[in-house]
């Protein structure tokens, strides 16, 4: 048998397989990691991904929104990696023939976030103790008597930051704003806010829900289960990630963020290509004389 | 030039009082065995202006063709007929007889009693009956035929070859080294067909790329081949010698002249999708060729994978091949002959474009369990440029099997599936047995097989080579395979058919010998050209023995496996061939054509008076203008002579040379002066339907000898008033027999003109009290002679079920309604007249 492209899932992944006889691709999906943000269903190339909104929870006697789903048809996933590329939460992993492997960060046709996490060892020593409790998602642990954080998987919330007073410094991957008009919520709906990954929304005392933008990441995972459009809106302007030359990021660019951020990029790209020229053209032209 | 021949060709110029010589041709025993012909002699010298009748024991033969120029010589004859065997078999032979004894060679008319007659009825009466009626027919429409003169239009010296396997390079080369222009159309993105994929040639295990690749080289060399690939067939029009083809070529994003081959492109492409030419079993590039032998060499970007990343812009650099703004670009070439050569489709074989489609699930557990494999997988796996380098491996464990079997005839032989034998699975499986025994001497080979067919030279030998190998042959068709859940091995049960009991077979690996078929889009690319498919699908040749290379079509030919499955040597035989049927038409400066077109009485056209134009609109090739206050006029080069604008005109302004209102009338009226109530009338279309007559013939299918065949053109030329003649007669039945719908007619769209205008006068017929069975509208194709032989079963028994007694009352209630237009258009004949006929 020469093709299998299936899809299989238990409780914590989603495994979608195209198996050639030669090669095994697999793209693994954390079911607990994925926050439902959406990002990789707006920059799939083959609209292979989709998200679903599911049925809420009730938790402790309260009704509670549940963060969408995401599912991936295995006809037509790729396996390219540019959703691994763009998770803010590290939720997908490819691997062929059992090696992890994302395809467009082969031949950096796809740029990675940068994730700048500084821990100022003269200021840590205070927090070490409630390490746990300093990360809305986890990621920071002790190992031996040492702060570790899994900066890989972080989308860079700053909460930490808050927390520890500046002992741990994180700039965003992700710049933008978030604004909720307060007026067009439904009465008592607080999806949002039982969503956030990170503690970027707050309840006020009548129910409301109000933003916190120092701690918003804009991953959008509110918005996915907001039913009243125009309600919330989150817009990215910038995303900080190494430097490729790549139509497909671009591309990507274009999906994720408001066009400026783009047109800042070429305009960069371009004011360095014209110094590059005229640097060379220097070079020429001295050795015309 | 063209407009002087045309004047020639519809004047009537020459007509001579008809004296009509009959010549009665024994065919051996073929008809003489059946019918009386000393009875047919006398019979026939008493019909109307019959002055000579002779009988010949081979009428085709020199001394036949003799007797007749002597006899046009020597007793002034006028007409001549050959009551012999289908007009469709050797109507131009005896045209040329005719011709050469300075007779226009119009002047001719054959009398169908083999195909339609000895060869389907029983010696008897009624058999003897319906020959003398065929006879009258002919000599009937032999009287008023005119004399014509065929059009010469000149040759495209060009040839095309569509299809650019293992063939179509022959037949390619062939042409271009006889010094024709030729363009090669290849819908991948590589000439080289099957055999490029095959590993190894039987019988002489010859490397299949090593021996097919120079000649892919040769053909982009050549200078009079153009390779045209990675296209498709858009439309054809035209005639032989003058076909106008449109293709569409698919865009590549690759700049073919600018690119290099180099491949730095494909480094640098980030995306991996299956490799359809590697049957799925490995992947290629976003940007990639199919194989590294590709011809043409240049590399393509498949935009269902490509994120536009450009880096393959980069690392192409100053030579600037890719170009992500290109479009798909249509062109049209001009040739004089085209030779088919599209090959097959192995079954379960994946075709580009279905990278998102898993494996099917087929016969054998094939595409559940992971080590049933077909063949043509096999060859990739046991090439060493495929994509295990030449390892044959499990899937499950990448381990090498220990005991392979083979299943044959998987989907061919089945009346489930395919009826017919692939031809070729035999030998690639003793091939494939030899290598893999090669690779793995240890290996034991289980071939499970009906019957062994290894027919062509040296094959024999290959066999015997297998069996002394140690292979097990197993005799028997496998009815079940499971696979072991834990090691994943195959259990195969069958019954050993020489044993004659049930074993079972535990397996490491199986192979599945699957049925060829034929290729995607063959009834597309038929209908395109009017070309016809046989009853197993492939394209349909002229003639089994005598044109196996020739179609319907003057000047399409077809090549290989798309006529039906063969292997190589017989494919490059059959490329060669049509090679050099090609080159018979384009070597010459002109090509003469059928003067079988339409003419317009400006006399009796009423477009001078009032908007009509209805046969513009049923012209299927748009060669009627009618500008207002002027009559219609054809334009002869673009007639193809269907006549389905005759049979629409109102007022009858139209005519068919060679098949006349007045010549099919008289068919007409020959056929039912006799017991009318007791026969069918049936018009046949030349292409489909009374080819499958004549087919129902060489096939000694026996059915009732109830029915009188009128051939024509296309169904389209079938008049209602022919219908309305042959009630007036008393006709039985009428049967109106097409090509099939939507796209089998050779004529575009007559067949479509046919049916709606015959499903019209159905209800005429019906509501003036005649039993709706007593017309019938049937599509019956060329190679549907049991449907000819059931139709006509059928429509006989419905004949004595309504009984003669009823059948006259109908006929006599509807004669007011049914005679009325005939009446109209003065077309009954005097009482005067039907009496000098007796």
């Amino acid at each position: 048998m020469p093709l299998k492209l299936i899809r299989t899932e238990d409780d914590r992944t989603l495994t979608i397989e195209r198996g050639l006889y030669t090669k095994r691709f697999l793209l693994i999906v954390d079911r607990e990691t994925c926050r439902g943000c959406g990002i990789c269903e707006r920059v799939c190339h083959t609209s292979a991904i989709s998200l679903h909104e599911r049925p809420k929870e009730v938790i402790d006697g309260k009704e509670r929104a549940v963060r969408a789903q995401i599912d991936i048809d295995p006809h037509l996933c790729d396996h390219c990696g540019i959703c691994e590329a763009t998770c803010p939460f590290a939720a997908i992993t490819h691997t062929i023939n059992g090696e992890p492997i994302v395809c467009v960060h082969q031949i950096e046709a796809f740029p990675e976030y940068i994730r700048e996490i500084v821990i100022d060892e003269s200021k840590i020593a205070p927090y070490i103790k409630r390490a746990e409790t300093l990360c809305p998602l986890g990621l920071i642990s002790v190992e031996d008597g040492e702060i570790s954080i899994d900066g890989k998987s972080c989308p860079c919330c700053r909460v930490c930051e808050d927390k520890t007073d500046g002992a741990i410094k994180v700039r965003k991957i992700f710049h933008g704003s978030i604004k909720i008009e307060q007026e067009r919520c439904p009465e008592g709906c607080q999806n949002c806010f039982d969503v956030c990954p990170v503690d970027a929304l707050g309840l006020r005392d009548d129910g409301k829900v109000y933003p916190i933008d120092k701690f918003c990441v804009y991953c959008e995972a509110c918005v996915k289960v907001c039913p009243e459009p125009e309600a919330l809106t989150v817009t990215r302007t910038s995303i900080r990630h190494t430097q490729v030359k790549s139509g497909a990021w671009n591309k990507t660019l274009e999906k994720l963020t408001t066009g400026t951020a783009l047109e800042q990029e070429m305009q960069t790209k371009r004011t360095s290509k014209i110094a590059e020229s005229m640097a060379r053209r220097q070079v020429i032209g001295a050795g015309g004389d | 030039m063209t407009e002087s021949k045309t004047d020639t060709a519809t004047k009537v110029v020459d007509f001579r009082e008809p004296r009509v010589g009959v010549f009665l041709c024994h065919c051996g025993l073929n008809i003489a065995g059946t019918l009386d012909m000393d009875d047919l002699e006398e019979y026939s010298k008493k019909l109307a202006d019959v002055v000579f009748v002779k009988q010949n024991r081979y009428t085709c033969a020199d001394p036949g063709q003799d007797e007749i120029r002597k006899a046009i010589a020597e007793h002034d004859l006028t007409r001549v007929v050959v009551a012999a065997c289908s007009p469709r078999m050797h109507e131009p032979t005896f045209r040329t007889t005719v011709k050469d004894a300075g007779l226009n060679e119009f002047y001719f008319e054959m009398a169908n009693i083999r195909e339609h007659c000895s060869w389907c009825h029983p010696k008897g009466e009624a058999t003897q009956e319906k020959a003398k009626e065929i006879i009258k027919m002919a000599v009937a429409k032999a009287r008023l035929l005119a004399p014509l003169q065929k059009f010469e239009v000149p040759v495209t010296p060009k040839a095309m070859v569509i299809g650019g396997g293992v063939t179509g390079i022959h037949s390619a080369l062939d042409l271009a080294n006889m010094g024709f222009k030729t363009y090669l159309v290849e819908r991948d993105e590589s000439i080289g067909g099957h055999m490029a994929q095959l590993d190894k040639t039987f019988p002489t295990l010859d490397c299949s790329i090593c021996i097919e690749g120079p000649k892919m080289v040769e053909c982009s060399r050549n200078p009079n081949i153009e390779i045209i690939s990675y296209a498709d067939i858009l439309s054809v029009d035209g005639y032989i010698g003058n076909f106008r083809v449109k293709i569409l070529k698919k865009a590549r994003y690759v700049i073919q002249s600018e690119c290099t081959g180099c491949g730095e492109c494909v480094e640098s492409c980030p995306i991996e999708y299956p490799n359809s030419w590697e049957q799925n079993l490995g992947t290629r590039k976003a940007i990639s060729i199919p194989f590294p032998q590709a011809v043409p060499l240049v590399f393509t970007i498949n935009m269902d994978h490509c994120i536009e990343c450009f880096m393959c812009i980069d690392a192409c650099g100053d030579r600037q091949a890719i170009n992500f703004s290109q479009e798909p670009e249509e062109i049209e070439v001009e040739v004089g002959t085209i030779v088919v050569a599209t090959g097959f489709h192995s079954m379960y074989e994946p075709i580009p474009g279905s990278e998102s489609k898993p494996a099917e699930k087929g016969y054998y557990g094939y595409g559940k369990f992971d080590n049933v494999l077909t063949a043509l997988e096999v060859e990739r796996l046991v090439c060493a440029g495929g994509p295990t380098g030449g390892e044959v491996i499990r899937r499950s464990d990448g381990k090498h099997p220990k005991r392979v079997g083979f299943i044959q005839c998987v989907g061919s032989r089945d009346i489930n599936k395919y009826e017919y034998c692939s031809n070729f699975c035999c030998m690639y499986t003793i091939k494939n047995s030899v290598l893999i025994k090669e690779h793995e001497p240890d290996t034991e080979i289980y071939i499970f097989y009906i019957d062994m067919r290894t027919s062509g030279k040296g094959y024999e030998d290959f066999y015997r080579r297998g069996r002394e190998s140690g292979f097990t042959f197993i005799k028997g068709r496998p009815y079940e395979v499971i696979e072991d859940p834990d090691t994943k091995n195959l259990i195969i049960r069958t019954e050993d058919a020489l044993l004659g009991e049930p074993i079972e077979v535990e397996v490491d690996l199986l192979i599945l010998s699957t049925a060829g078929e034929p290729s995607e889009g063959t009834n597309e690319l038929g209908s395109k050209l009017h070309i016809t498919r046989s009853g197993d699908g492939f394209f349909m040749e002229s003639h089994p023995k005598l044109k196996p290379l020739d179609t319907p079509v003057d000047g399409i030919y077809l090549a290989g496996a798309c006529q039906g499955l063969k292997d190589i040597p017989y494919s490059v035989a059959q490329g060669s061939g049509a090679a050099a049927r090609a080159a018979t038409v384009l070597s010459k400066k002109t090509v003469e054509i059928e003067p079988i077109v339409a003419v317009i009485d400006p006399e009796t056209c009423v477009n001078t008076d009032r908007k009509c134009g209805i046969c513009v609109d049923k012209c299927p090739y748009g060669a009627i203008n009618a500008l207002e206050g002027k009559a219609a006029v054809v334009n002869v080069a673009n007639c193809h002579g269907c006549g389905t604008c005759v049979a629409s005109c109102p007022q009858d302004a139209i005519t068919q040379m060679h098949f006349t209102d007045e010549q099919i009338m008289a068919q007409i009226r020959a056929a039912l002066e006799d017991k009318a109530e007791e026969k069918i009338l049936v018009f046949a279309c030349n292409w489909c339907c009374y080819s499958g007559s004549d087919l129902a013939g060489t096939s000694r299918f026996e059915y009732p000898p109830t029915a009188r065949i009128i051939r024509v053109m296309c169904s389209g030329r079938v008049d209602t008033d022919f219908v309305a003649e042959a009630y007036r007669l008393g006709a039985g039945m009428v049967l109106v027999g097409g090509c099939h719908l939507p796209t089998d007619c050779h004529y575009i769209s007559g067949n479509w003109v046919a049916k709606e205008r015959i499903e019209r006068y159905a209800k005429v017929v019906e509501g003036a009290g005649i039993s709706p069975e007593r017309l019938r509208w049937k599509e019956i194709s060329a190679a549907e002679g049991l449907i000819f032989v059931n139709t006509i079963k059928e429509m006989s028994q419905q004949l004595e079920d309504i009984g003669i007694d009823k059948i006259k009352e109908e006929n006599e209630k509807a004669r007011k309604r049914i005679e009325a237009p005939l009446r109209r258009k003065g077309l009954i004949p005097t009482v005067k007249v039907a009496e000098s006929d007796e």
